[in-house]
């Protein structure tokens, strides 16, 4: 008897039982704080009791739910600008974005923020707050957790310092510097156009090289027509609000990649690469016109974020371009460049492929993730490469035309 | 004629439209080996099979006659008992009996009056003679581990115990071990138990120190030996099943988990454990309103806040307010009524209650109540999952770091660890606990892993 009354000792050891909890994401903006929130719609419904499908319910239900308050105690308005339900792999969620104004004369990173959506129904509900955005300090699309509410807390007192202009100018560069470091598709599009840069096409292939001054033009206008694209639409989209679906703007992206890709193989539009990086240029900007979308409230915050942003960007590009400039000039000046170039035009059409695969059928794919693991040592690899080649050539780059025998 | 083409190499190519076609083949490649890699990682684990050799030996075939069984010998204890109630040996079958009889009807009352009789006869009786082993077994169950110890230790004073009691004794403090976080202590206990004596119930439970320890595949291999052994009773084998079952939820392979407890189901039929296991699986095969069809039977049929809670846990993840309020409140009734008995047994459970159906403020004071007597790991997991709740993540990470010490492995601690290291920023972290996690367990971070209610990690 007391054997089988042994096997009652051995509980399962159990961890902890989950239920979902919500997400309060702040982004600090001159002026204005936005906050985008998801709330389990399940845990919504056991809440109130009420469907989540019943939008102007939520839209009243969600303000009502939270407060911000100025250190003098005056209140912040709150307004809903945006509301959905989508689904989700644990079931939809409730995701919206508020947006919090200062009264005049108070600071704007100086509050204290109350929240209890579900949570006062639901005492075991909690919200996780972290700040998602804060130019200023340098916080772009990381996590930087301030706490949580819970049934015991439902406020918070929040105090991110003052910053100036300055401040926030030297942000967005960081922002724009890491932005285009982390984004593989953008640094592999402008490869992929700078690669047939000291080529010249003939007969729908890639022949003879290009005299240094010609290369170093074609280089001037690829990067400048890049830019001039990126910043049109970003600053459409930063000061006018223009905007696209993200999905077709990622896949366009991928697509754009694939055609240069395809063009440092076999020329497609020679001479015409300027028009294709001030084209697609645009479309890069939509997506980083993602990122800047909260800039400010104001003209000058959104002038001044934009302008650190496209600067962080373009010291980024520039810098590469002159740090594979010796690889490009010097080494298209050997009988290696063409496998080279064909290697990695090809390498650049197999990722752009995987991420068009990939953005399309919005699915993970496996392959889109291992060229994320070897595009960073790939990119250093051919930096360094680069360096070597300016070490060997004594950083002096050949100036005279040249022709190669066998040269296609 | 253009500049192009007047510098332009002679040499001509000839047509060569292969590119097109290697263009073509690389799209159809990349898009057959993306679709079919994501399959494969996907695909769902091979099912365990429930042994169709596994067959119950001697003993109540059901649930209902195991308790009928039960109740006689209940009586018959009692009997015994009236007829002379000064001597302890009495007071110790009677005690037994209770124990027995609460492990089918969960009666906390049964504790109680076992808790006494236990107590009158170790007064009784010069020591070192006297109930100790029992007391030692029903200290153990309620958490008691210091009045466990003693009554071991007074055990071991005996002149010549009895080597299935020495056994018995030695697997004892394995469990005490294993409820404060010393595995390796657990485990040389358990072995030495084993060498004593190979009871079917010390091997069990090692086994499942393998599985807590990260070796599934040994728990695994330790729990079929049991499951060959011949002329095994049926509530010992449903019991054994539905701890392999738990093996299986920790792989993530809820098929052969399914497979485990339809056997249980079969050997051992009517048993509320397996019934509420089965309402599980349909909440995982998405049968949700068949999963709480099956809980709301055993719910109303036993009346254990247990079911009740994965009853109420159930209804609130399908955004069932009011009828998870109501549930979840006979729960909590349950729970405290257990409490008024036997507080250190049940304040895990309450902890578990109040994060999963109450109140999160609640939970931080139950978890913070059960680890100062048992820091095993899962009651520190629990702790930082009340910690996080709580806006505490630093803490909550100090927990982990105190659980992962002790040396249990699990797919529930490491996902934990994901959530509070992302909660303090630390995203590269947080991924690798993620990837650690999903390396025990594939489906740990499937949203349906919170629908196992019982067994899970």
């Amino acid at each position: 008897m007391l054997a089988v009354a042994l096997l009652a000792l051995l509980g399962s050891p159990a961890f902890a039982h989950l239920t979902p909890n919500s997400e309060v994401r702040l982004r600090f903006e001159p002026g204005v704080l936005r906050a985008d929130v998801l709330i389990p719609e399940a845990e919504y419904r056991f809440a109130t009791g009420r469907p989540a499908n019943d939008l102007s319910d939520l839209r009243r239900y969600i303000p009502a739910h939270t407060r911000a308050t100025a250190p003098d105690g005056r209140r912040w308005t709150v307004a809903l600008t945006d509301l959905r339900v989508e689904p989700a792999p644990g079931g939809p969620d409730i995701l919206s974005t508020l947006t919090y104004t200062p009264p005049p004369g108070a600071p704007d990173r100086r509050l204290t923020l109350a929240w209890d959506a579900v949570i006062r129904e639901a005492d075991s509900h909690f919200a996780l707050v972290s700040v998602a955005g804060d130019l200023a300090r340098g916080v772009g699309e990381a996590n930087d957790l301030l706490g949580s509410f819970t049934a015991g807390q439902r406020t918070m007192a929040i105090d991110r310092g003052t910053v100036g202009h300055g401040t926030l100018l030297g942000g967005a560069i960081r922002l724009g510097a890491r932005h285009i470091l982390e984004g593989h598709d953008h640094l592999l599009f402008l490869l992929a156009l700078l690669l047939p840069a000291p080529m010249i096409a003939a007969r729908g292939v890639w022949g003879a090289v290009r005299p240094m001054p010609d290369t170093l033009r074609a280089l001037a206008w690829i990067v400048t027509a890049f830019t001039l694209g990126h910043s049109t639409t970003l600053i459409l989209a930063a000061l006018f609000g223009a905007r696209l679906p993200t999905a077709p703007v990622e896949a366009a992206i991928a697509l754009s990649v694939l055609i240069s890709a395809i063009h440092a193989m076999r020329p497609l539009f020679p001479g015409g690469e300027r028009f294709v990086a001030f084209g697609f240029g645009l479309v890069h900007g939509l997506a980083f016109a993602t990122v800047i979308s909260g800039f400010g409230a104001t003209v000058l915050a959104r002038g001044t974020a934009i302008l650190g942003f496209n600067l962080g960007i373009e010291v980024v590009q520039l810098g590469l371009v002159l740090l594979l400039l010796p690889a490009l000039v010097v080494g298209s000046r050997t009988r290696w460049y063409r496998p080279a170039r064909l290697a990695l035009a090809g390498f650049a059409a197999l990722a752009s492929l995987a991420w068009l695969v990939e953005r399309v059928s919005d699915s993970p794919n496996a392959i889109a993730s291992v060229f994320a693991e070897v595009l960073p040592p790939l990119g250093l690899a051919l930096v360094a490469l680069s360096l070597v080649i300016a070490l060997a050539s004594s950083f002096r780059l050949p100036l005279k035309p040249f022709r190669r025998s066998g040269e296609l | 004629m253009t500049r192009s083409a007047a510098i332009s190499e002679s040499t001509p190519r000839a047509r060569a439209p292969s590119w097109a076609w290697l263009l073509l083949i690389a799209v159809v490649l990349v898009t057959v080996i993306g679709v079919v890699s994501d399959r494969f990682q996907r695909r769902e684990p091979e099912p365990t099979r429930d042994p169709p050799t596994v067959h119950p030996g001697y003993g109540p075939r059901t649930y209902a006659a195991a308790l009928g069984t039960s109740k006689s010998r209940l009586i018959g204890a009692r009997l015994g008992y009236d007829h002379a109630p000064g001597e302890w040996l009495r007071s110790e079958v009677l005690a037994r009996a209770l124990i027995a009889h609460w492990r089918l009807a969960g009666d906390y009352r049964d504790l109680t009056e076992a808790d006494r009789l236990l107590d009158q006869g170790l007064a009784q009786a010069p020591d070192p003679s006297g109930p100790a082993l029992a007391r030692a077994v029903l200290s153990v169950l309620v958490h008691r581990l210091d009045q466990a110890e003693t009554a071991l230790d007074r055990v071991g004073r005996s002149a010549m115990p009895d080597p299935a009691d020495t056994a018995d004794a030695t697997a004892l403090r394995g469990d005490i071990a294993l409820q404060r976080g010393q595995l390796r202590e657990a485990s040389q206990d358990f072995a030495r138990a084993l060498n004593i004596d190979h009871a079917t119930g010390i091997g069990l439970r090692g086994a499942m120190l393998e599985a807590y320890r990260g070796d599934r595949a040994a728990a695994a291999q330790g729990l079929q030996a049991i499951l060959a052994l011949p002329r095994q009773q049926p509530v010992v084998l449903a019991e054994v099943m539905l701890q392999r079952a738990n093996i299986a939820y920790m792989t993530g392979d809820w098929d052969g988990a399914g497979g485990w407890i339809g056997a249980a189901q079969r050997v051992f039929p009517g048993y509320w454990l397996g019934d509420a296991y089965a309402a599980q699986q349909f909440a995982l095969a998405g049968r949700s309103g068949d999963a709480i069809r099956a809980y709301e039977i055993v719910a109303r049929r036993t009346n254990r806040p247990e079911v009740q809670d994965a009853l109420a846990h159930l209804l609130r993840l399908e955004g069932k307010g009011a009828e998870s309020r109501a549930w979840a409140a006979k729960a909590a009734a349950g729970w405290e009524a257990r409490a008024r008995l036997f507080p250190e047994a049940v304040v895990h459970h309450q902890a578990e209650h109040e994060i999963a159906v109450g109140s999160a403020s609640r939970a931080l004071t139950f978890a913070l109540a059960d680890i100062a007597k048992r820091p095993q790991a899962p009651s520190l997991v629990l702790l930082a999952r009340a910690l996080l709740s709580a806006g505490r993540p630093g803490e909550a990470l100090a927990a982990l770091d105190r659980a992962a010490a002790q040396g249990w492995v699990s797919a529930g601690q490491q996902m934990a660890r994901a959530e509070v290291l992302a909660a303090l920023g630390r995203t590269s972290d947080s991924e690798a606990a993620r990837a650690a996690a999903e390396a025990i367990n594939p489906r740990a971070a499937d949203p349906r892993t919170r629908l196992i209610w019982f067994g899970h990690d």
